[in-house]
């Protein structure tokens, strides 16, 4: 169970050896594993203002820079501005004199205000819009020129040297020169090295080598004003680090010289089993809704394990624990407790093969499975706290949201069991913590549930599944510190 | 003591609010209801078109060297009180286009002077002075300043002093309206 | 719309542009002259509940978290794009540690299946902005000042002078005298201590210094806001904040004594080329007056000794490249990134068979072709 606020008592041990809590993990209904968000892949799956809930294309997201165009954040505190409306005095016109009556109604005049720190459009001089929505001014980047410049003669410089290399290639030198390991070395500045240094460089130098001026030095660096230490710091004029580094392309540090920033979009992401490459999450397009088209949650899927209360830890000692277990899956699970070192070291091994699948894996890209060194790592297990396996194997009733009504309480329970109730029931179990045990350390409980699992994707020609599983997954409880 | 509480006419005030001390309200100024004005130091002058909302505290406290007689407190006009705002002030003026927003705090110790906002939830408590236009907010108390004053809320006014005497009970106006050429006068020094 | 699309198919995906500060993370594409993002290298941490920095680590597993949560953080919040199948430019320092590096490029490789990476230096990537041949590159970071002579391309490694003279050095020596002033252990957040520096301070010139001595009395004194109280920003914090850079004692180990000391190293005839391509930058460059102050400290130092005998150079140049100080190194990525269209970038396959980065460091890479120990 995860809370807002409070900490995570009961973890979950994902496939890939994370722990985290049952809403943070993901079931893959192919694979049956469950993922977390460390070892699936992400992936970006359509772009939108969370402002004005508009969904832009990707295509025309790119060539806004990710920034949405009706949208302003305030270049002060962050928060969005808000568009207001002031009438500006009607502008009497002489020559028209009172020829035109609706001349004489007083315009209406759009500014951007910040209803947090009251920033306005009109504190930095930016001249209010007839409009609502746009015509902002938008500021260029001072360098962009110069940017260019730099930019076309690299890209020449690039070019050249590949055109020399095919040029060389076609002539067929059989001894490299000495210059060209240079280039291998040092990259494309190597060619630029060839240049500067007046050797011999191919007869197509173009125009934008020939016409590049590179920066010149200057011998005076611009020293601060004489009187620049006795004058007086007015700290409301200076930006802060936040605000300058809000607008990377000009960093203003002067109040005066800030600017709506126009609101980055956000995205909404699909998830995928790295493993089968289907789809774990898949929202809906729509950016108001908060719904997904595909959702694997393990909440919806592993029983779920909440503790109801337990006894103070103590080394050495025998305590009691009261859990509480549910089914959220449509078909009944039967389940038993199980010690963490009893789950079977289940390798997600290679498909059985035979004929067709090799003539499949040849058709299709070979499946990348490298990452899996890199992402999965064995956890480490406390072993201070040791669990009384109770020697039971019990059913959980299906998720039944009429049965909430139902009023059932004559169900059989023991020593074990203390309730039952729909899908849920509850537990008392034992732990003994060994005398070792550090007085003050966080007491971690780890137990480890077999359940069956019954597999609803309907099965497909070249993947024949059984319905029916059996699945294990191992849970961290945290029950406090240990005390004296 | 409330006997000496002086509602000019055109103010808008709430039956259901505490008015403790020597207190003159200008007209148009609105109070909601639940509202808490304490004169204990001196008289407060409110003047006029200010709002002043729901379970805002205004203290004029005693101070230690208390002039005799005591200086009264001097809330300029178009001063906007928002919910849960707490004042305590032994200066003797506010100044007026001033935004105290909600649940915000000031100090005994702490100026104020005019078009300046306290961002909702801010405590000022250090001794410090607020010139002309400085807004502050957040939690970290980030300061800036505003090129021009707040603008004033004659719209809601207008609306409030509209509305209210249908749904609240009011005290009625006991003072005489004064020439407002003397209140701006007033105001000014 | 159609054709749009069809367009960006063949075009090769825009390349993003990587730099992973100690403090501040500078994110964008290629070919554009500012990053997308400035941020600071940590993220939220749900486990512990608190912001984690990237460069905080005690493991290389702790390293590989790190960084697999701050990309997540630049790709899907920042940059909105997907890392898959795009090729990423990394601009780091020459002293980064292997341990790093592999783990960046295990993380970019492996995690999050980048089709290739390019490996730049900073000091490379800054020389890049400028555009000429000869660049000597002092650049101020967070933890260390650099100082890098760029010769036709190629970093002269062996004269690479480095010391822990960044931000942080100021920020530390910026809390202590704002302690001794305050008469009280403040224990400022360092993003204070960062706002006291970038609003407040300066760094005087060489002749104020010597006028001001010890006291700076003549310095106006600041009163910063904070919500618990204006604190006294006095003019001795404000003008000697930036001193240890310049401070001699220490076995020399001032900004002006490396710089000379780089030139010093250099070939005997780049060195007055160097003397006369400057490039100042980084973050920590952008105090008011620190540029000026190095440039009098050099060619005052350059007289004394220990250069006096052994450096002739009698000018020094300065250059400014074309962007903020704090995104040179960046923006020299974006532009070498953009120029040759990913050619140089290791790709993925590549990685996949063999997992190792070139590097300078590693003699399996830079011997000579005709000595007798290299392999080919």
């Amino acid at each position: 169970m995860a809370y807002l606020i409070q900490p995570d008592y009961v973890q979950y041990f994902c496939t890939c050896g994370q722990i985290k809590p049952i809403t943070n993990l993901y079931f893959c209904r192919h694979c049956l594993k469950v993922r977390c968000g460390f070892c699936i892949c992400h992936e970006v799956d359509s772009h939108y203002c969370a402002n004005c809930l508009e969904n832009m294309p990707s295509s025309e997201a790119r060539l806004k820079k990710n920034r949405c165009s009706s949208c302003f954040d305030c270049p002060s505190c962050f928060h969005t501005l808000s568009t207001r409306a002031t009438y500006a005095p009607a502008r009497q016109d002489p020559a028209a004199g009172d020829a035109k009556v609706e001349n004489k109604q007083p315009k209406k005049m759009y500014y951007l205000s910040c209803f947090n720190c009251r920033w306005t459009s009109r504190d930095v001089g930016i001249p209010d819009q007839p409009v609502a929505s746009g015509g902002w001014p938008e500021r260029t980047n001072p360098f962009a020129n110069r940017f260019g410049q730099l930019l076309e003669y690299f890209k020449a410089i690039a070019q050249q040297e590949k055109q020399d290399k095919l040029d060389k290639e076609r002539k067929k030198y059989a001894i490299r020169g000495k210059y060209i390991t240079l280039t291998d070395k040092t990259g494309l500045t190597g060619a630029m090295a060839r240049t500067t240094a007046g050797l011999p460089s191919s007869e197509s130098s173009s125009s934008a080598i020939a016409n590049f001026v590179p920066s010149q030095a200057k011998e005076e660096v611009e020293e601060l004003p004489e009187d620049y230490h006795t004058k007086e710091v007015n700290l409301k004029l200076i930006t802060t680090m936040p605000q300058r580094l809000a607008s990377p392309e000009w960093q203003a540090q002067l109040v005066s010289r800030l600017q709506p920033i126009a609101r980055p979009l956000s995205v909404k992401r699909s998830q995928r089993c790295r493993r089968c490459d289907h789809n774990l999450t898949k929202p809906e397009y729509n950016p108001g809704s908060i719904k997904f088209k595909i959702e694997l949650l393990a909440y919806y899927h592993v029983p779920e394990v909440k503790i109801i209360s337990f006894e103070t830890i103590k080394p050495g000692c025998t305590t009691e624990l009261l859990l509480k277990l549910t089914n959220p899956t449509a078909h009944e699970m039967q389940i038993s407790i199980i010690q963490p070192d009893e789950v079977p070291e289940v390798e997600e091994k290679e498909e059985p093969k035979s004929i067709e699948k090799s003539l499949e894996k040849s058709l299709n890209l070979e499946k990348d499975t490298s990452w899996r060194q890199v992402i999965e790592r064995k956890p480490l297990l406390p072993t201070t706290i040791k669990l009384h396996k109770p020697e039971l194997s019990f059913t959980l009733a299906q998720r039944d949201d009429a049965a909430e009504y139902d009023d059932d309480s004559h169900h059989e329970t023991n020593d074990i069991i203390l309730w039952r109730k729909s899908n849920k029931l509850a537990l008392r179990l034992k732990v003994t913590t060994d005398e070792e045990a550090k007085v003050g350390s966080p007491a971690v409980a780890i137990l480890a549930l077999q359940y069956s699992y019954r597999n609803t994707v309907p099965p497909t020609a070249n993947s024949p599944q059984t319905r029916d599983h059996v699945l294990y997954t191992t849970v961290a409880i945290h029950l406090g510190t240990v005390t004296q | 003591m409330s006997h000496n509480v002086k509602i000019l006419p055109g103010a808008t005030v709430c039956e259901d609010c505490t008015l403790e001390g020597d207190i003159t309200i200008g007209s148009g100024t609105v109070i909601h209801p639940r509202v808490t004005i304490i004169a204990e130091g001196g008289p407060i002058v409110i003047a006029e078109y200010c709002i002043i909302e729901e379970y805002s505290t205004i203290i004029h406290k005693k101070s230690d060297n208390q002039e005799n007689p005591p200086k009264p407190l001097f809330i300029g006009a178009h001063n906007v009180f928002e919910v849960g705002c707490k004042v305590e002030s032994i200066f003797g003026h506010i100044g007026e286009y001033n935004v105290f927003e909600c649940r915000c705090f000031v100090g005994p110790d702490v100026k104020i002077s005019s078009g300046c906002v306290v961002g909702a939830s801010c405590k000022l408590s250090a001794p410090q002075t607020l010139v002309d236009n400085t807004v502050i907010w957040g939690s970290d108390h980030n300061i800036r300043e505003a090129l021009e004053k707040q603008p004033s809320q004659l719209l809601q006014l207008d609306f409030l002093s509209k509305v209210m005497p249908n749904y609240h009970r009011l005290r009625k106006p006991n003072g005489h309206k004064r020439q407002p050429s003397r209140q701006s006068t007033e105001a000014g020094k | 719309m159609t054709l749009y699309e069809g367009i960006a198919l063949i075009q090769e995906k825009q390349a993003v542009v990587l730099d992973l500060g100690t403090d501040y993370t500078k994110f964008g594409f290629t070919g554009e002259a500012a990053p997308r993002c400035i941020i600071p290298s940590q993220f939220w941490c749900t486990k512990d509940r608190r912001y984690k920095r990237v460069h905080h680590y005690n493991s290389t597993e702790e390293l590989y978290e790190n960084l697999v949560q701050m990309l997540h953080l630049l790709y899907f919040r920042h940059v909105l794009v997907n890392p898959k199948e795009r090729k990423v430019v990394v601009v780091e320092s020459l002293l980064t540690t292997t341990q790093f590096r592999e783990t960046l490029a295990k993380v970019l490789f492996m995690h999050y299946e980048v089709s290739g990476v390019t490996w730049w230096d900073s000091a490379r990537a800054c020389a890049a902005t400028l555009g000429t041949p000869i660049v000597l590159v002092v650049n101020i970071g967070a933890k260390e000042a650099e100082v890098v002579a760029v010769v036709h391309g190629v970093p002269v490694v062996h004269a690479i002078q480095s010391e822990p003279l960044g931000a942080q050095t100021l920020h530390d020596n910026l809390a202590r005298m704002l302690d001794e002033d305050n008469n009280a252990q403040l224990n400022l957040e360092p993003s204070v201590i960062e706002d006291i520096k970038v609003r407040t301070c300066f760094v005087p010139g060489r002749q104020l210094v010597a006028q001001l001595g010890g006291q700076c009395s003549s310095v106006r004194s600041v009163q910063y806001p904070r919500a618990s109280g204006a604190l006294t920003v006095s003019g001795r914090a404000r003008a000697l904040a930036a001193e240890p850079l310049f401070d001699r004692d220490r076995e020399q180990a001032s900004l002006p004594d490396a710089v000379l000391r780089c030139i010093r190293s250099c070939p005997i005839d780049t060195r007055r080329a160097l003397a006369e391509n400057v490039l100042v930058t980084g973050g920590g460059a952008a105090l008011p007056g620190l540029k000026a102050r190095l440039a009098c400290e050099l060619r005052h130092l350059v007289s004394q000794d220990p250069y006096k005998d052994s450096l002739h150079v009698a000018k020094f140049k300065f250059h400014s490249s074309p962007c903020e100080d704090n995104v040179c190194a960046w923006v020299g990525g974006a532009l070498c990134g953009a120029a040759d269209w990913g050619v140089r970038a290791a790709p993925r396959d590549q990685y996949l068979r063999e997992p190792r980065l070139r590097d300078w460091a590693c003699l399996l890479h830079n011997t000579p072709p005709d000595h007798h120990h290299h392999c080919p």
